[in-house]
Order: structure tokens, then C-alpha cells, then sequence
């Protein structure tokens, strides 16, 4: 999609949103009405008062009921501008309060597939703060942008018939607003799009070159670096004021237009009364009118930031939602007693703009066998273990269950039946028990405990400051890589499911976690159905059956001892490792 | 206040220019003023002299009406260019600035910031201290120099109006916005915070969202952010609510601050204290002298954003580097015999020890590796050379100095460093490549990029060294920015080649190949290799194998798989 397509998307998006707050926008534009129309009262009875004073002589008494009814109008204009208001911030809020559930819904649906290809930190920024750069869209800009026609048109429907020429000048001005709010709109937009993405890169680049100081000083240029980030933000002041100077100017039209309009109101309403042909309070109305003709348009063009920034929000947002989500439809209910088999059955998959990742892959897991799977990066394992997981789904051929197709059973049951140690455990803030609780809400504080001993993690947490309420951080602050590695293998005893899913890390933990995830792992493949991605020639020699990929495709299956036995990729593959003695 | 004198202190360049945007805004102001009061009083004027039959001067007032509405249009103009442009210059400035402060800190101190995008929150940071002229002291100034003019030119027509006015004014710009600062800021605060705390739970949810649903605890995670965003919703409509009540109660002062005009006004013009004639122009006054004081509420608002990002700005920038540059550098390296003597390291004294007590040497010419698990402390040796940081205990010395005696851009110039820290810049292959030597021919750069067996692939991109990279090299795959950055430290003159993890992302057999061509073609110049893996060590002069911040085995490849050990543990990896 071109950029503009993306615009269109986003603004249909914005419109259509809209319909969900119809509610309050209604109210917002119905209380900003009213105060229109209790601001041209106001204007009349202080026209009233001003003329009784100045020209009919009148005490002060005598206009009580005038000045009462002012300042009743300009109570009930507090309470239009507070109701109005408060109507327009709720339907910013509530827009959020929606945009965000409805983000957060189908990001989950898209799955971590969708997920691992984009950077978390801007994803939850679209979520939290481009969700935010919507709220003045709904609370500020809609209903300016009703307000904007309603409350001229008001005023002119008042001014015309008591003092025509007055609204013949505000009308003969009220066309060619619009039109300059187009050019200010156009401009702005050109603005935003040409020199907010030149902005950006700048900020960008002044991001990246701090980020990359420590590289730049490694090679002896970040002294040089400083003239450049000078020279940048130097070109770039000279290019924006050139395009402001001609954006300014359609405001400067609009302001010259309204002010002057004011000018030209006074001084054809003075002559008038000069030579008698209106009378002044009629006049004085027109005059204190023609400022708030023009005021919601002032409004509305400071709005128009907040539109800006809505539409550029909108179209990640938009995009986000408009991915289609991939269905599960399985709901069958699967609740099997002991260990299953489970069967590939010539499985293609290839991601969405992608060449194919698998190619007819077929092979058989009988229960309780330990499957190792090989292959250099890119060959397809880990896509293999995504179909298992049920984050992706076969394009071609099945996977069955027990003989049934994997894909009609209730995704959440099968879930439960799998435990996925994957190569890099993410910890997320919370205890220690918290996280190895993660997939068991309800376990009690001895099952943890229990866990974390078949994991051989119960050493090193009971070492910890807080032993199992330590708190840990999203980067696990403070655990070497084998801990975390620990704490995973403690999730999936924990979990005790009779499939395990391990992803084994491909570089060697350090000497104290290396032993000890080996006797974990030991513990945990006792009567259960094991798959792993393997990078370890010891897990490889032990499995029941090793599934060699390369580009897609099986290029060689059976034990180490076959294998090993005659030329092939397997043996190619064992040339290529390190010089090792063979302890066999 | 401190804070603000500093700030005020960095805009010193650009002083003229805003005291000139600051001027201009005054007379759009007073234009407004004088333009809808003198209206008042001409319209009225002449309603006056239209009754009496009388003659009177219409050309001044007239003229002055149109004056005024020139005056404030093309001052509003003059005055948007002027502040723009002055906003710019400062943004440059304030970059500058920064990177000068942040210059020599980087990369320790800034690593300690290296949670929640420090880095990008001091860019955005900037950005707001840029603005806070325009959004906090531009409104402040105007408003108090456009209200003094006001209330001294009321004062000449009637004290009294001059009170009521000066009193609304006070009330609209300062008190209510103070007050729906202090009321709000509770509520401000907590949303901010919630708002943060989401943002960080939904990094965690995005970032492992693939366990959260294997392990079936998705939903449960989701319904809480759902939660908690309602949550942050209700936060936001209590500070919203008071925001409305204050535009509410501003309409109720206009309105009571009018009728008190009239009411004082009217019985004087009455009983002829005053000339009646001044009532519309009271009124209009009253009215158009509120603009003065509009943009206090926003000020109050920016000026608790701009005192949080002052403060982030100038904790960053106020710390001082850990490293700091010998007085009397000596300038010669004489030769690159480099040793590592019982150093100790650690990143901040309440945690372990990152090295712990290692020694080691590298005559010049020599080829070595340093091998282990990820956490050994291996990187920590790189940083350690190029003085990004340095050792509580122990001695690194160069050609027989220690290594904190030459000048810092001398060490420096000793290494041609790789790591997976070392970035790549969102710009050409060639101007990446050349960072490490500015003059370096096309056939220079192929020929490093043959080296490290990227120059097929580069032959292949569709504008050869001059395709751009993207940020961080993201155009490329991950083992094509490997070699990238390993083409660039190869390209570097420097004769001790310090490559920390070269061959991540690379298969055995093309890692072996690697390694080899590394190890044949550098020439005289030293290799430190720095690996979790073991391709091609056999070629290596000596290798060191370390764990937890120790050295714990060392010697030639064969030595070392001969016996069981860590080494021979680590060599049961299969494959990448």
C-alpha cells in the first residue's frame, strides 16, 4: 500500500470508531450548540444593557431583570461549556479504553509468530501511547469540526436580519474560510508528511549516534560525529522554515481574513450610526458577534494538530487490526489418559510472504520416543515445533494426535498437554514462584518447591536474597543464563505434561548449570514424549530417532549409530564439529 | 527554579530571537485589545454623534481600527517564523550539547541507564526542553508584560475596572490553572505511572508472548492489561473532570467580572463621573484581555513535563565518566605486546565479580582465544582495552605501559574491534565500512568484504557499496551484518584485530572457513578472538577458557580436548 492508501485506511478507521462514541459526541456538539446559542443571547443583552445605559439613560435598577438574565446565561453557559466538555473527554476515553482491549485481543490472536517479527518496545507504544494520540481526535477535533458550522451559521441567521451588511461581510468571508482551512489542512498535511518523517529521521539519527558512541569511539570518529549532527539539524532548520513560511501563510490568510472582517464590521457599523440607518444596540450585537463567528474556527484549526497526530496513530493501528487473524477451528475436547503418538503427515509450511520453510515433511513419534531434530539455522526446527505449539498451522498435510488431525482439537486442551522448554526463557516481572508458576495459576507453594528440585533450581533459588519471593525482571537481572534455563525446566515439571517440547540452547551454559540441566533433563524425559532441537552431539547419540532438516526437507532419519554408519549429511555434518575423540 | 535558570542558561544563544518572538506575541495581544476596545468606543462614538447631529474625527479612530487589525495579522505572522526559527536553532544546540556531555560516558555509565530506552526518552527528552521556550516561558513573559500594559492603560479610565480586571485575570491565569495543577497532579501522576507500568507489562506480554500462550497463561496476562487500562482511563477522567470544572468556572468569571463592569460603570456614566461612551470599550476590553493570559493553563501543564525531562537531562549529563584521560599521555605505543595481569572487574560493587583475577599475554603477532559460556566475562576483556571502562584491581599494559598512560584516541587507534555491540549506521555499506578508515579505496573495501565472505553477496545487492544499510543495519540479515561489522574492524589499520564473537549467526562449516581465512590473511597483526564456539581454534597460538569471571583451563586446542574438561564439554555442541 502506498502512503496515502494508508492515510484513507486510517481516516476510514477514525470515522468509523466514531459511530462507537456516537453518544457523547452528540452530547459534546448538542451542549456546544446551546452555548452558541446563549452566546448570541448574551451578545443582545449586553447590547441591551450598553444602549439602555449609554443612549436611553436607564438606572441601574431599572435593568435588574437584563443583568439578572446576563448572568443567568452565563451560568448556563458554564454548566453547556462543563457538560460539553466532560462529554467530549469520555468519548476520547472511552475510544482508548476500546482501541486498546481491541489491540490487545487480536495481537494475542495474531500469535507470537506475527509477534517475534516486530520490535515489543513499538508495538506496545502503538498500544499505550498511539492509542493516547487518538483521545484529542475524538475529545477536541470532532466535535470543533460540527461546532465549526454550526455555531457561524447560527450567528448569521441572527446578524442577517439586524444588520444586513454586517452579515453580508461575515458571510461573504464565511466561504473562503473553508477554503483556507483546505490550504492550512493541505499545507499542514505536506508539512507533517515531508518535514515530521524528516524530523524523525533526525531524531533518529541523533538516537542512533548515540547509541553507536561507544563504536564511534572505538574507531576515533565521535569527535567527528558532532560537526555532522550539526550540520543535519542546521540543513533541516533551513528546509522547514522555507516550507513554513509558505505553510504560515494560509493561517496567515485565515487570521487576516477574520481580524480584518472585525475591522470592517466596526467601521461600516460606526458610519452607519453616524447618519443614523441602524440602530446602536443592533449595531453594538453585530460587533460583539463577529469575534465568536470566527472563534470556532480558530478552534478548530488548533485542533487540526490533534488530527494529525490521530491519523498518523490510526495507521498503525488500522494496520495492526486489519491483519487477518489466522482461526483455529478445532474445539475438540482431548483429554488423554497417558503418553500419545503423534504422526507429521507430508506438513508444508511457508509464512506469509515467504518461500517455503517445510516441504512435505513426514514422520512418526511414537509415545514415550525421544526425538531429536538437527539441521542448520534456517533449516525449519523451530518452525516444526511452532506447528506443535499450534502457533501456525499446516498449509499442506496434517499432524494427528493420537490419529486424530491436530488441528480439529480444542487448542487450549492440547496446550495443556505440552510443556515447551524454549533456548532463551523469558522471565517477566514478578517472584521467583510467580514465574515457575506461570502455566499452573494454582499450584501451591510446595509444588513450586518441588519443581524447582526436579530442576535442580532449588540450590541457586534458595541462595537468592528472598529465596522464591526474589523478584526477577524481564531480562532475569541477576541469573546467569543456565539459572533461567533452570527455571524453565522447572515450569515444565510444574506443568507435567506428558509431551515435552525443548528447544536446547545453542551455546554451552556455564560449568555449574551445564550438569545440572543435564540431570534435569534426565528426570524430566522419564515416561514422557520428548522433541528436541538439538545442538548437542550427547542428546543426539541418546534420542530414539534423529530428524536431519536442510532447507525444508528431511535429509536423513534414524538413530546416531545408523546414521553415523555410512556417507551422508549426517556424517558431513559430524566432519564439520569440532575435532572430538569418540568417548564411544 | 534551579532547573529553570539552567535551562535558560542553554537557550543563552538563542535569547534575541525569542525576546523578539516574545515582543511580537505582545503586540498581537495588545493589538487584539486595543482593536476590539477601540471598536467599542468608536461605534459608540458615533452612534453618539449620529444622535447630536453633531461632526465629528471618524478618519483617526477608523484608521486606527485598521491599523490594529494589520498589526496583530502580520505580527501573529512575523512572530510564528521568528519562534519556529528560533525553536530550530536551539534543537541543534541542545543536541549538541548533549552529545558533548554524553560523549565521554559512553559506553559504561550509559549502560547502567540501559533499562527502559534511556537513549530514546533523552531524544524525546530534548525535544521537550526545546519546546519548553514556547510552551512555559514565552506564555508566562507575554502574560505578564501584556497584563501590566492592560491594567496600566484601565487604570487612566477607572482604578476600579483596572482591580476587577487585573483580579480576573489573576483568576483565570493563575488561579485555576494552579489549582487544577495542584488538584490534577495526583491523578496526572498515578496515570503516568500506570501508564508506564502497562507499557512495561506489555513489552514483557509482546516479547514472550509465544511462552504465555504454550504455557496458557495468555488470557490472564491479556484481561490484566485490560484491566489495568481501564484503570488508567478512570485515572485520567479524574483530572479530566477538574480540567472541565475549571473551563466551566473560567465562563463564570468572564461573566461575573462583565457584570461587575457594567454595574460599576454604569451608575458613574450615569451620574456623569464618567464619559458614558467608555462602557462598550470597558466591556470589550474586559472581554479581548483574557487572551492575554490563555496560555498560562498550558504553561502550568508544560512546566511539570519540562522540570521531569530537565531533570532526566541534566542526571544524565551531570555524571561523571568513569574513565578519565591520562594528563601526561604518552603518545607512542612501541610495540603490541599486550598482558593481563590478576585483573578484577566488576560492574557495580554490590554484584559479583565479572573478571576475577586473570592473567594472560599476547605478544605482538600472536593469535589467542578466549573461550566460554556467554557470562564468562569475556566481552568484559574487550571493554576492558579499549578503556570504556576500568579494572577495580590488577594491570593491563601495551608495549610495556600501562594501558591507562597513552592518550584514550591513541589506545583506541591500537584496536580494530568487532562485537555485537558495535553498531552499524543507517547508511551506505561504503560510509560504514570507511568509519574505520576514512580513505580507504573501493578496492580496500572489497577486498575486506571478500575476507570476511560478504563480497558475493554484497556483488548481489542491487546498488553494491552503496546500499543503505538501515538502522542498525537492519536491511541486512543478521549474519550479513556480522560480517559487516567484522569487514569493518579488518579494514581498521590498527595492529591488534580485538573480534568478540565473529562468527555468530554462521553455520560450522562456513564459521570454519571464517576462521581461517581470520587467521591466514592478518598479516603481522595480533588476533584476540573472543567465542562461545570452538570452529577453527585449532589454528589458534593458545587458547584461554573461561568461566564465571576465571580463567579455568588454557592451552592449544589438542591439549585442551585431550583432556576431559570444560573445553571437551564445550565441544559436544554440535553445530550452530
Amino acid at each position: 500500500m502506498t502512503e496515502n492508501n494508508h492515510a484513507v485506511t486510517a481516516k476510514h478507521w477514525l470515522n468509523h470508531e466514531a459511530r462507537a462514541v456516537r453518544f457523547p459526541l452528540v452530547t459534546a456538539i448538542a451542549s456546544g450548540s446551546i452555548n452558541g446559542g446563549l452566546l448570541i443571547a448574551q451578545a443582545f443583552l449586553l447590547a441591551h444593557l450598553v444602549d439602555h445605559t449609554i443612549f436611553k439613560h436607564q438606572s441601574v435598577a431599572s435593568q435588574l431583570v437584563p443583568f439578572a438574565a446576563l448572568l443567568g446565561v452565563f451560568l448556563l453557559r458554564a454548566i453547556c461549556v462543563y457538560a460539553g466538555t466532560r462529554a467530549s473527554m469520555r468519548a476520547g476515553l472511552a475510544i482508548k479504553v476500546r482501541t486498546r482491549a481491541a489491540l490487545l485481543t487480536h495481537i494475542h490472536k495474531l500469535g507470537p509468530v506475527w509477534s517475534m517479527a516486530r520490535e515489543p518496545g513499538e508495538l506496545a507504544n502503538t498500544v499505550v501511547d498511539g492509542v493516547e494520540a487518538l483521545h484529542n481526535y475524538y475529545a477536541q477535533y470532532l466535535p470543533q469540526a460540527s461546532l465549526a458550522v454550526i455555531v457561524p451559521l447560527a450567528i448569521l441567521v441572527v446578524v442577517f436580519p439586524i444588520d444586513w451588511i454586517s452579515g453580508l461581510i461575515l458571510a461573504g468571508t464565511a466561504p473562503l474560510i473553508p477554503l483556507f482551512m483546505v490550504l492550512l489542512g493541505k499545507g499542514a498535511a505536506a508539512l507533517n508528511q515531508r518535514q515530521w518523517s524528516r524530523l524523525r529521521r533526525l531524531s533518529a539519527h541523533f538516537l542512533e549516534v548515540l547509541a553507536g558512541l561507544g563504536t564511534l569511539k572505538a574507531f576515533g570518529a565521535a569527535r567527528a560525529e558532532v560537526k555532522l549532527v550539526e550540520k543535519l539539524s542546521e540543513a533541516y532548520r533551513k528546509s522547514t522554515m522555507n516550507v513554513l513560511r509558505i505553510a504560515f501563510l494560509s493561517s496567515f490568510a485565515l487570521e487576516f481574513l477574520a481580524t480584518v472582517s472585525i475591522a470592517m464590521v466596526a467601521v461600516l457599523v460606526g458610519f452607519r450610526l453616524l447618519w443614523g440607518e441602524v440602530p446602536f444596540s443592533a449595531g453594538l450585537t453585530a460587533l460583539l458577534l463577529a469575534p465568536e463567528f470566527y472563534l470556532p474556527l480558530r478552534n478548530l484549526g488548533n485542533a487540526y494538530h490533534a488530527r494529525l497526530g490521530a491519523v498518523a496513530a490510526a495507521e498503525q493501528i488500522a494496520a495492526i487490526l486489519a491483519t487477518p487473524v489466522p482461526a483455529w477451528a478445532g474445539t475438540r475436547r482431548f483429554r488423554p489418559g497417558a503418553a500419545f503418538t503423534l504422526e507429521f503427515e507430508c506438513v508444508s509450511f511457508s509464512y506469509a510472504t515467504g518461500p517455503p520453510v517445510l516441504r512435505r515433511i513426514s514422520f512418526e513419534i511414537p509415545a514415550g520416543n525421544h526425538i531429536a531434530i538437527i539441521g542448520p539455522s534456517g533449516a525449519g526446527k523451530s518452525t516444526l515445533l511452532y506447528l506443535l505449539l499450534g502457533f501456525v498451522q499446516p498449509a499442506e498435510g496434517r499432524i494427528l494426535v493420537d490419529g486424530q488431525a491436530l488441528e480439529t482439537l480444542s487448542l487450549a486442551d492440547w496446550r495443556r498437554d505440552i510443556a515447551w522448554v524454549p533456548q532463551r526463557t523469558h522471565l517477566f516481572a514478578g517472584t521467583i514462584a510467580q514465574n515457575i508458576a506461570l502455566g499452573a495459576p494454582g499450584a501451591g507453594r510446595a509444588a513450586i518447591i518441588a519443581a524447582a528440585e526436579q530442576a535442580h533450581a532449588d540450590e541457586f533459588i534458595a541462595a537468592l536474597p528472598r529465596d522464591y519471593d526474589t523478584p526477577v525482571g524481564e531480562d532475569g537481572a541477576g541469573l546467569s543464563g543456565g539459572e533461567i534455563q533452570r527455571i524453565a525446566l522447572a515450569r515444565a515439571f510444574l506443568r507435567d505434561a506428558p509431551l515435552v517440547v525443548l528447544d536446547e540452547p545453542s551455546a554451552s551454559l556455564d560449568m555449574a548449570s551445564e550438569a545440572a540441566v543435564g540431570a534435569a533433563l534426565k528426570t524430566l524425559a522419564r515416561g514422557r514424549t520428548i522433541v528436541t532441537v538439538a545442538h548437542r552431539l550427547h542428546t543426539v547419540r541418546q534420542a530414539n530417532r534423529i530428524v536431519m532438516l536442510e532447507a525444508g526437507r528431511i535429509v536423513a532419519m534414524g538413530t546416531h549409530n545408523t546414521l553415523v554408519g555410512h556417507e551422508g549429511p549426517y556424517r558431513r555434518l559430524l566432519d564439520a564439529a569440532p575435532a572430538l575423540v569418540d568417548p564411544a | 527554579m534551579k532547573l529553570l535558570l539552567r535551562l535558560l542558561a542553554l537557550a543563552r544563544p538563542t535569547r534575541w530571537s525569542f525576546a523578539l518572538g516574545a515582543l511580537l506575541t505582545l503586540i498581537v495581544v495588545l493589538a487584539n485589545v486595543a482593536l476590539l476596545g477601540l471598536a467599542g468606543w468608536f461605534i459608540a462614538a458615533m452612534a453618539a454623534a449620529g444622535l447630536a447631529g453633531a461632526s465629528i474625527n471618524y478618519f483617526t479612530p477608523a484608521a486606527g481600527i485598521r491599523a490594529f487589525a494589520i498589526l496583530r495579522t502580520v505580527g501573529r505572522y512575523l512572530e510564528r517564523l521568528i519562534n519556529h526559527d528560533a525553536t530550530l536553532r536551539l534543537l541543534s544546540r541542545l543536541r549538541i550539547w548533549v552529545y558533548r556531555r554524553i560523549e565521554p560516558l559512553a559506553p559504561a555509565v550509559l549502560s547502567r541507564y540501559r533499562r527502559g530506552d534511556v537513549l530514546t526518552r533523552l531524544v524525546a527528552d530534548v525535544d521537550t526542553l526545546d519546546n519548553a521556550w514556547l510552551r512555559v516561558f514565552s506564555p508566562a513573559l507575554v502574560a505578564v508584560f501584556s497584563t501590566a500594559a492592560m491594567i496600566v492603560f484601565l487604570f487612566f479610565l477607572s482604578a476600579r475596572i483596572a482591580f476587577l480586571d487585573l483580579g480576573l485575570l489573576a483568576i483565570v491565569g493563575i488561579v485555576f490553572p494552579f489549582l487544577t495543577h495542584r488538584l490534577g497532579r495526583h491523578s496526572a501522576g498515578r496515570a503516568t505511572a500506570t501508564a508506564g507500568r502497562i507499557k512495561a507489562a506489555l513489552v514483557e506480554d509482546f516479547s514472550g508472548l509465544a511462552e504465555l500462550q504454550a504455557l496458557g497463561a495468555d488470557t490472564a496476562r491479556r484481561e490484566a492489561a485490560v484491566r489495568h487500562n481501564r484503570g488508567l482511563a478512570q485515572e485520567q477522567d479524574r483530572g479530566l473532570r477538574i480540567e472541565a470544572i475549571a473551563l466551566g468556572l473560567i465562563v463564570l468569571a468572564t461573566g461575573t467580572a462583565l457584570g461587575l463592569t457594567w454595574l460599576l460603570v454604569a451608575p458613574d456614566a450615569a451620574r456623569g463621573h464618567m464619559d458614558p461612551l467608555y462602557l462598550p470599550l470597558l466591556v470589550f476590553f474586559v472581554l479581548a484581555s483574557l487572551e492575554a493570559v490563555q496560555g498560562l493553563p498550558g504553561a502550568f501543564r508544560a512546566l511539570g513535563d519540562t522540570l521531569a525531562a530537565a531533570e532526566r537531562v541534566f542526571e544524565i549529563a551531570d555524571e561523571t565518566p568513569i574513565v578519565t584521560e591520562s594528563v601526561l599521555p604518552v603518545n607512542m605505543v612501541e610495540n603490541h605486546d599486550l598482558a593481563f595481569d590478576s585483573v578484577r572487574l566488576r560492574y557495580a560493587p554490590g554484584l559479583g565479580w565479572a573478571l576475577d583475577g586473570v592473567s594472560f599475554e599476547l605478544s605482538a603477532g600472536a593469535a589467542i582465544a578466549v573461550v566460554g559460556p556467554s557470562g564468562a566475562g569475556k566481552s568484559s576483556l574487550a571493554h576492558l582495552l579499549l578503556r570504556f571502562r576500568d579494572a577495580d584491581a590488577g594491570t593491563i599494559s601495551l608495549g610495556g605501559h600501562a594501558i591507562g598512560d597513552y592518550g584514550l584516541e591513541i589506545l583506541r587507534a591500537q584496536f580494530a574491534w568487532s562485537a555485537q555491540s558495535t553498531r552499524l549506521f543507517s547508511t551506505t555499506l561504503r560510509e560504514n565500512l570507511r568509519l574505520a578508515r576514512p580513505a580507504a579505496d573501493d578496492q580496500e573495501l572489497w577486498a575486506a568484504l571478500d575476507t570476511v565472505g560478504l563480497a558475493t553477496e554484497a556483488h548481489g545487492f542491487e546498488r553494491g557499496l552503496d546500499s543503505f544499510v538501515g538502522a542498525g543495519g537492519m536491511m541486512l540479515s543478521a549474519g550479513q551484518a556480522r560480517r559487516l561489522i567484522l569487514a569493518r574492524a579488518w579494514l581498521s589499520a590498527a595492529p591488534i584485530l580485538l573480534l568478540d564473537e565473529p562468527t555468530e549467526g554462521l553455520d560450522a562449516a562456513n564459521e570454519r572457513a571464517l576462521i581461517r581465512a581470520l587467521a591466514e590473511n592478518r598479516g603481522q597483526r595480533s588476533l584476540l578472538l573472543i567465542t562461545h564456539r570452538l570452529a577453527g581454534l585449532e589454528r589458534m597460538d593458545e587458547i584461554i577458557v573461561m568461566d564465571r569471571g576465571r580463567v579455568i583451563e588454557r592451552g592449544h586446542h589438542d591439549e585442551l580436548i585431550a583432556h576431559d574438561g570444560f573445553y571437551r564439554r564445550m565441544a559436544d555442541y554440535l553445530l550452530a
